[in-house]
């Protein structure tokens, strides 16, 4: 597993969130599996799901999900942010998992956070919390249904590559450092 | 200007020396082109990728043999021969307005075989990056794309 790291430019915000998660006393109720959490995003604030077709076998697409997730999303990414009286470092551990079935092909992403004094006010599922769900289903022999919970902040790229990966127009990998 | 230089000079070497980053020294057959094509970023921001080599040991145990600066769309590069080597392609960017920074990389296992050459497709463009390594076969006229190895799989 590669370790990323990133120094914010908006660490002030970023060292507020981690603040808000730190002072926040009351246990929060989060997915602890796939189902879950596709289940909690469409009513979910900052939270949203996309669909779109794609000229693509269901076969490709799956593949491709499993050669790519494993290559580029095994990542664990470093944020050190420093103000002029806090100084923040801590490790953010994403976890893939692709799960591939005659009529649909997952594509899990958690995150889990270490050090910096993060806690998480609540259980958190093996692997991390789950920031994304992608979902193939086929449509007929060459077309096939994407569907992508994800936050609507903090995952554009990410949402980007699974999109060129279901199309199979960029193979690329997401910048996880980047937003 | 004897003095200035001098200056320079130990600056650079205390900057390398600090870091741990050293110059790979390279095999005199080049036999890996890299051709990158990396969004150099805007007025207020940079970017800049390059080749972290590491020769893999027992156990997939690696040491760090040095950097090559991917400066240039095309950068010829000399690896051993029928020695497993780890690749590591990394991109660094900087913002000079907020001083940001950050770093992404990905690694992949290559045992070049002798007399054989081969091409690396490097790019990053829109926070996206990809590496595709190709083998060529010049006496036939065929390339053939080497998969994604990781690390752990140095043993197979």
């Amino acid at each position: 597993m590669c370790e990323q790291t990133s120094v914010p430019k908006n660490s002030a915000i970023k060292a507020l969130a981690v603040l808000a998660v730190l002072l926040s006393g009351c246990a929060v109720q989060y997915p602890q599996n796939a189902e879950e959490f596709r289940r909690a995003v469409p009513g979910a604030f900052m939270a949203k799901v996309q669909t779109f077709e794609v000229d693509r076998a269901f076969r490709d697409v799956a593949r491709t999900f499993q050669a790519k997730a494993p290559e580029c999303l095994s990542v664990s990414v470093r944020t050190v942010s420093q103000t002029g009286t806090s100084y923040q470092n801590f490790l953010t551990i994403y976890k893939p998992t692709v799960v591939v079935s005659e009529s649909k092909a997952e594509l899990h992403v958690q995150r889990h956070y270490q050090g910096g004094g993060i806690i998480v006010p609540g259980k958190e599922p093996p692997g991390g919390l789950y920031m994304l769900v992608a979902d193939a289903t086929p449509l007929d022999r060459r077309r096939t249904r994407i569907d992508i919970y994800a936050p609507t902040h903090g995952a554009d790229t990410l949402i980007r590559a699974i999109t060129g990966w279901a199309t199979g127009k960029n193979l690329g990998c997401p910048d996880m450092t980047k937003g | 200007m004897i003095r200035s230089s001098t200056g320079l000079f130990l600056a650079f070497a205390f900057l390398v020396g600090c870091s741990g980053i050293k110059a790979y020294r390279d095999s005199p057959v080049k036999n890996l082109v890299v051709r990158s094509d990396v969004d150099s970023g805007s007025m207020f921001s940079s970017m800049s990728a390059g080749l972290d080599v590491y020769r893999v040991q027992a156990g997939c145990r690696t040491e760090y043999e040095g950097t090559v600066r991917l400066d240039r769309p095309s950068v010829a590069v000399g690896l051993p021969s029928d020695r497993l080597s780890y690749l590591v392609f990394t991109f660094e960017g900087s913002s000079f307005l907020g001083g940001s920074s950050s770093s992404a990389s990905t690694g992949t296992l290559l045992k070049p075989r002798a007399g054989v050459r081969y091409e690396a497709a490097v790019s990053y463009r829109e926070d996206i990056y990809d590496v595709v390594i190709r083998e060529l076969d010049l006496r036939k006229g065929t390339s053939r794309e080497i998969p994604h190895r990781e690390l752990q799989a140095c043993g197979l």
